[in-house]
């Protein structure tokens, strides 16, 4: 077998031997795939020992070539020279790249990656250039034969994940979820190396002392949040008041506020000031709490949007929002709802969308005042809300162990408010108990069974502590420490080959909850059931995405994969985009993950990614959208009309926001948006010295108009022709989101009469928005939707994607050459009904690549 | 209803460790160190450990990058020397004319990253590519200093920053987290503890040493059990141990060492998150504080950007969105409001070194000073020709420096300097094809 620091052979297939089954997937569009496609993967079990053969000198290019078969040496010499060497040797390195430079040795990856690249460049029939003479079909395919093994069995080495530490995120679940705390460790710790768009890639989560010092910090954090500190649970207070209670009322009632007969007050305009903070709802300690508002619609027929957050006198503080409801008109309703408030943080109402445009309040007087308002007539507040007493954490670390109160010198200390209780453990002679409870503990945090040797390092820190002069619990919090400082902890371990039960639950466990596995999947995982029974596995993946905690899969898959964690990244113009606010926020991020998990828990098919006749929409996406109005905040499914723009990821605000800046989009940055993360495609990063185009919004001219001329240039036309057509196409989408005819301005262009938010908008109407385009195949498209249209037809490519990308983060490692025809395997499968994404994500689970370091 | 998810650091603060959970980041980014503090000349804050006025003054560094860019036609001159018409952000650092030199047609090479916004992860580094496939940052100039010189003050570096995010990255590619409490900072650098704080600073110190020594136990053992590639993993995990290690050893020793005296007091923090000029200002002091006593002689600064409207008076946008003016000169003038007040707090605190005698000459003098961006032009996400500014230590400064705006110089060929103004035996750093860059000489 050809390892690791041994020089690459170049190994070469007789193309007589195999027996060829290719599977042509033509890209509608245009963007080809790869016609070169292995289906029949055993052939392949023992290319190394048998069919090798090693390849020599290509007179002419001086790779790695050290003996060959002369039939098929010179085959792909010839093809070489004749199809690749008018640019790209003798001194030609068009594009930047030279055949001389490309070296041999396939064990480097940069050689493998410029290699790969060959592969698939001749494979996708991007290489040789259109205007240039076309190979036969015979002779790519005797190339790319002559190629794919010795391409395959060096990747084969490299494809397994390397020991994975948990990224912060995954430290954080795993902590939260063993000791029942709520912590944010994730901002403690710096951020993770990223693959790609991924950040749960072993090769890629490095360790530094940086990350260890918090550990240290963090597991201490953990300990004294989950260790009571007191005898009984203390008691939620209750709170009961209004905003007529409220020193605000003084101020606002009868001039932005008005008070109802019944003791309610309403709020008449969304502007922001006077705000809805309720100073006497107050949080006098962190926690959850429940909320229950209690109030009506007041002088309107339709019900009346709020939000319900949090605000603080600290300035320039975070002020966060818990979630949107209506209040109905007629009777008093109330809503209710469990959200965490911080410290000194008061509740927060907001009405959305309510302006007086005419500024009638200001003229008549609010006792005039006939529009419509909210009226809250009452808050109730409860907490912090006891989940369990003592925390699932303080069980884990002293059951079986005796802790007992000191009691005080003084008895009647006890009842003053300034008691606080001291604690002591009482321990057998042997401290027995400690080591039962440390091996409880290690085999928790370890995700599997421990023998006591594994824990005698524990109690030795413990012994050694003690006799350093630390009590017994400081000296057992310190071992306890180490366990979640040590890297079996830290790091998922996976042997070679197959991986065992507990390293498959892991796995599993990771993948779809991003937490250690829970109680049920940890014991079939003690009795051996993953690894002897498949199905077994595939029923707990299936339980784990009806778990809540699959919202992390969402979320944290979303985050990477559409890059929804740059949400904020930038915040638009106010004068380009007034209509923006926290509501439209909030509202596009909740549509892209309640998108994702209903194509996912309802097993939709993949060409819904990009088109389907519903959306995931409320009150605030359905007029940002301009569509027929929905009523509900809540997000959730609603049909499209016919031919609606909406409907699928592409056309999303989220993913429309994120792939453009807050004043202006560039077709390049979303075509490469939609070739990475929806067709499958890096596009290689521009040559260097090619300067970038510099936006002018001062309407007179487009980018896209720009960039015409930077595309002119021979080295950028080969990549601009793949990137720019799905860029085009998204610019009669603004920054975002919203559909637009015509860009706005703020220089030179139109004046338009339109209100956002209650006032006249600032911007001009300028330049025609032009979506049309073509693809590198001559396929032309007129505008989003003819886009939309070639894309759909084109599902096996975007299943082919989504696939990948989930087998990279279900696996933490990339997917290789090597792992192509698992890849071909399960698409064949997934192509038989659809390519369904809940069937592609048991395919995976179900996979060689899930169930293989 | 609708339940946005509620963001993380709204659950932060348990009330008793929320004080835990902001200083931990700080204990980092500063670890201490033994040595011996050296402190020339006679600063108007000697450190209590006294001062042999006929040692030799250290040297210093000090880098601070603005992520946001600045847009540099405010900034180069129209024509090379000294004797430039000063444009609108170099008449903010007028007086100081003869003490700094501004470059332009420096970049690092090859920054095209995984996005726009990537270049500020390889400032003071000079990795390629970043972001993309197989990227992996490098160390930072900064902590290739520190390697050397860092033995010798309490703290062997700050990073610091007014985000969190740091310009400094160790050997393996790791962010430093960046402190960004002026307070905080304040406290650990001059605020001595009672004999009972002391006392359990200690004890936690060595309570680190037992857990890392225990942990290190399995780490070997695991090493052994392993195949190739996990075992790179193990031992990059097994280095960071005994780093850790070994700093806090290093920080006992420093632990019951008098801090020094300072007649400034605690500064308090800035509570509005969006007042970015108020935060700046309060590290730059700290920073003059800092060098002063020699408390550390490596420090970087990351002058971060925001996606909110900063408190400038007249700027009422996003300021990154300003960035991305689009040559929209409404726009242009509102980010040059903002930019002004950075330059403004850039110059205060070149007079703030100046005005710290050390022997002859000034702390400024004793300081190499890198300010600048990793944008060239933030509208375009361009990060060629990066705007420089060197200040300070023995440069010949010579006014504005114009290197080829088509084919810039490698930006780290500069570095190769500043590494060697503080004594470090090198003669290339990351990308640098040479060690200087033209036209830029040292020894004044």
């Amino acid at each position: 077998m050809v390892g690791p620091g041994v020089t690459v052979r170049w190994v070469l297939l007789l193309s007589s031997r195999v027996a060829k089954q290719i599977a042509v997937w033509k890209d509608l569009s245009g963007c080809q795939v790869r016609t070169f496609r292995e289906i029949d993967m055993n052939r392949f079990a023992s290319i190394a020992g048998t069919t090798a053969l090693l390849v020599v000198a290509f007179a002419l290019f001086p790779v790695a070539i050290v003996s060959a078969s002369d039939d098929d040496l010179s085959a792909a010499q010839a093809f070489l020279q004749q199809h690749c060497a008018d640019c790209h040797a003798d001194g030609s390195s068009e594009g930047g790249f030279a055949i001389e430079k490309l070296g041999g040795d396939l064990n480097g990856l940069v050689t493998f990656k410029k290699w790969e690249r060959v592969f698939d460049l001749v494979d996708d029939q991007k290489m040789p250039p259109e205007d240039a003479d076309q190979p036969s079909g015979s002779d790519r395919l005797q190339f790319l034969n002559s190629l794919q093994p010795a391409l395959r069995n060096a990747d084969q080495f490299r494809a397994a994940t390397v020991l994975r530490r948990l990224n912060r995120r995954e430290y954080q679940n795993t902590l939260n979820d063993l000791f029942g705390t709520n912590l944010d460790l994730e901002s403690l710790l710096p951020a993770d190396g990223r693959s790609h768009e991924f950040d749960n890639v072993g090769s890629s989560l490095n360790v530094s002392m940086i990350q260890l010092q918090t550990y240290l910090d963090a597991i201490d954090l953990v300990l004294d949040t989950a260790i009571a500190r007191t005898v009984e649970p203390r008691m939620p207070t209750v709170i009961n008041t209004s905003y007529q209670e409220t020193r605000e009322a003084k101020t606002h009632l009868g001039k932005a506020w008005k008070l109802l007969d019944d003791g309610a007050v309403a709020f008449y305009r969304s502007i922001g000031y006077p705000s809805g903070m309720l100073r006497t709802a107050s949080a006098q300690q962190a926690g959850y709490y429940r909320i229950k508002v209690t109030g009506y619609a007041h002088q309107s027929k339709n019900p009346i949007t709020f939000s319900l957050g949090a605000t603080t006198f600290a300035r320039g503080a975070e002020k966060p929002i818990f979630s949107y409801h209506n209040m109905p008109p007629g009777k008093p309703t109330s809503v209710e709802i469990v959200a965490w408030m911080d410290h000194r943080y008061m509740l927060a109402i907001e009405p959305w969308n309510l302006f007086d445009t005419n500024n009638l309040i200001k003229n008549d007087g609010i006792d005039n005042y006939p529009g419509p308002g909210l009226a809250i007539l009452n808050v109730e507040m409860e907490g912090p809300l006891v989940d369990q007493f003592p925390s699932v954490g303080h069980r884990l670390l002293f059951d079986g162990i005796q802790r007992n109160e000191v009691q005080p010198s003084n008895p009647t200390a006890k009842q003053k408010s300034w008691y606080v209780p001291k604690f002591e453990l009482n321990l057998s002679q042997s401290a027995s108990e400690i080591r039962s409870a440390l091996a409880r503990i290690a085999s928790a945090a370890f995700r599997k069974p421990v023998s006591s040797s594994q824990v005698d390092r524990y109690v030795d820190l413990f012994r050694s502590e003690g006799a350093a002069g630390a009590d017994a619990e400081a000296a057992y919090r310190t071992a306890v420490a180490a366990i979640f400082c040590s890297p079996d902890f830290l790091f998922l371990q996976e042997a070679e080959g197959s991986l065992s039960d507990h390293q498959l639950a892991s796995r599993l466990s990771y993948f779809l909850n991003r937490t250690r596995a829970d109680q049920k999947l940890r014991r079939a995982a003690d009795s051996g059931q993953l690894t002897r029974d498949s199905q077994r596995l595939l029923q707990h993946a299936d339980r784990l995405m009806n778990e809540d905690h699959f919202d992390r899969f969402v979320e944290d898959f979303s985050d990477a994969w559409l890059n929804l964690r740059d949400i904020e990244f930038t915040s638009p113009d106010r004068s380009l985009y007034p209509e923006y606010d926290q509501f439209l926020k909030d509202s596009m991020v909740a549509e892209t993950r309640q998108y994702l998990r209903h194509l996912l828990l309802e097993n939709r098919p993949a060409v819904e990614i990009v088109a389907s006749d519903y959306a995931m929409l409320n009150c605030r996406l359905a007029m940002h959208y301009d569509l027929p109005a929905v009523i509900h905040p809540d997000v959730k499914k609603v049909d499209l009309p016919e031919d609606s723009v909406r409907g699928g990821i592409l056309s999303m605000a989220s993913v429309l926001k994120v792939s453009a800046n807050g004043t202006n989009t560039s077709p390049v940055v979303r075509g490469v948006w939609v070739l990475e993360r929806i067709l499958g495609e890096t596009p290689q990063p521009p040559p260097p010295g090619i300067p970038g185009v510099e936006p002018d919004i001062r309407g007179a001219s487009t980018l896209r108009e720009l960039l015409d001329k930077h595309r002119d240039v021979d080295s950028c036309r080969s990549c601009h022709q793949l990137i720019d057509p799905p860029g085009f196409a998204l610019e009669s989408f603004n920054p975002i989101g919203g559909w637009r005819d015509r860009f706005r301005s703020l220089g030179a262009g139109e004046k338009v009469t339109e209100l956002a938010r209650g006032r006249k908008v600032r911007y001009r109407m300028g330049q025609q928005v032009d979506s049309s385009g073509h693809f590198a195949n001559g396929k032309i498209f007129r505008d989003y939707r003819q886009f939309r249209q070639i894309l759909a037809a084109n599902d096996d490519r975007i299943a082919r994607t989504i696939l990948t990308k989930l087998l990279v983060f279900a696996s933490g490692r990339e997917m290789g050459f090597s792992d192509r025809d698992e890849i071909d395997r399960l698409m064949i499968k997934s192509k038989q009904n659809q390519h369904r994404l809940g069937d592609m994500m048991l395919l995976v689970v179900s996979s060689e690549i899930f169930r293989s370091k | 209803m609708l339940i946005p998810k509620i963001s993380l650091n709204r659950r932060q603060l348990i009330q008793g460790t929320a004080a835990a959970a902001i200083a931990l980041p700080l204990l980092e980014a500063m670890g201490p160190s033994i040595g011996q503090s050296v402190l020339a000349g006679k600063g108007k804050a000697t450190g209590s450990r006294g001062v042999a006025s006929d040692v030799k003054a250290p040297k210093r560094f000090v880098a601070m990058c603005a992520t946001l860019g600045f847009h540099t036609p405010f900034l180069f001159p129209d024509a090379p020397g000294k004797d430039y018409t000063a444009p609108a952000y170099l008449q903010l650092l007028d007086r100081h004319r003869d003490d700094f030199t501004v470059i332009s047609g420096l970049s690092h090479p090859e920054q095209q990253g995984n996005n726009g916004h990537a270049s500020e992860l390889t400032w003071l580094t000079s990795a390629q590519r970043p972001g993309l496939a197989g990227f992996r940052n490098t160390i930072s100039l900064d902590q290739c200093m520190a390697q050397q010189i860092g033995i010798q003050t309490r703290f062997p570096y700050l990073a610091l920053s007014t985000s969190g995010r740091s310009m400094s990255w160790t050997s393996n590619g790791i962010e430093i987290p960046g402190v960004t409490s002026p307070s905080k900072l304040f406290q650990a650098l001059f605020l001595q503890g009672s004999d009972k704080q002391i006392q359990a600073e200690l004890g936690g110190l060595r309570r680190g040493r037992s857990i890392l020594d225990t942990v290190k136990g399995r780490a070997v053992e695991l090493d052994r059990q392993l195949g190739k590639a996990d075992r790179e993993k193990v031992d990059e995990y097994l280095t960071a141990v005994r780093n850790l290690e070994f700093r806090l050893q290093q920080s006992e020793g420093w632990v019951t060492q008098p801090k020094p005296k300072v007649t400034a007091s605690e500064p308090k923090d800035v509570s509005d998150r969006n007042d970015a000029i108020a935060k700046q200002k309060l590290l730059y002091d700290l920073i003059v504080l800092a060098l002063q006593t020699d408390s550390t002689r490596t420090i970087t600064y990351q002058l971060s950007g925001m996606n909110a409207v900063p408190v400038v008076p007249g700027v009422s946008s996003d300021w990154h969105g300003l960035s991305h003016h689009g040559k929209d000169p409404a726009k242009i003038d509102e980010l040059k409001l903002i930019e002004e007040a950075e330059f403004s707090a850039f110059s205060d605190f070149l007079d703030r070194l100046k005005s710290v005698s050390e022997g002859d000459a000034t702390l400024l003098d004793h300081t190499a000073i890198l300010f600048g961006s990793n944008l060239g032009n933030a509208s375009a996400h361009d990060w060629h020709n990066a705007p420089v500014i060197v200040a300070g230590a023995d440069f010949q400064h010579c006014g504005y420096l114009q290197h080829d705006s088509k084919n810039n110089t490698a930006l780290a060929n500069l570095f190769v300097d500043y590494a060697q103004f503080m004594g470090i035996d090198l003669d290339q750093f990351g990308s640098s094809t040479a060690a200087g860059i033209q036209g830029l000489v040292r020894g004044a």
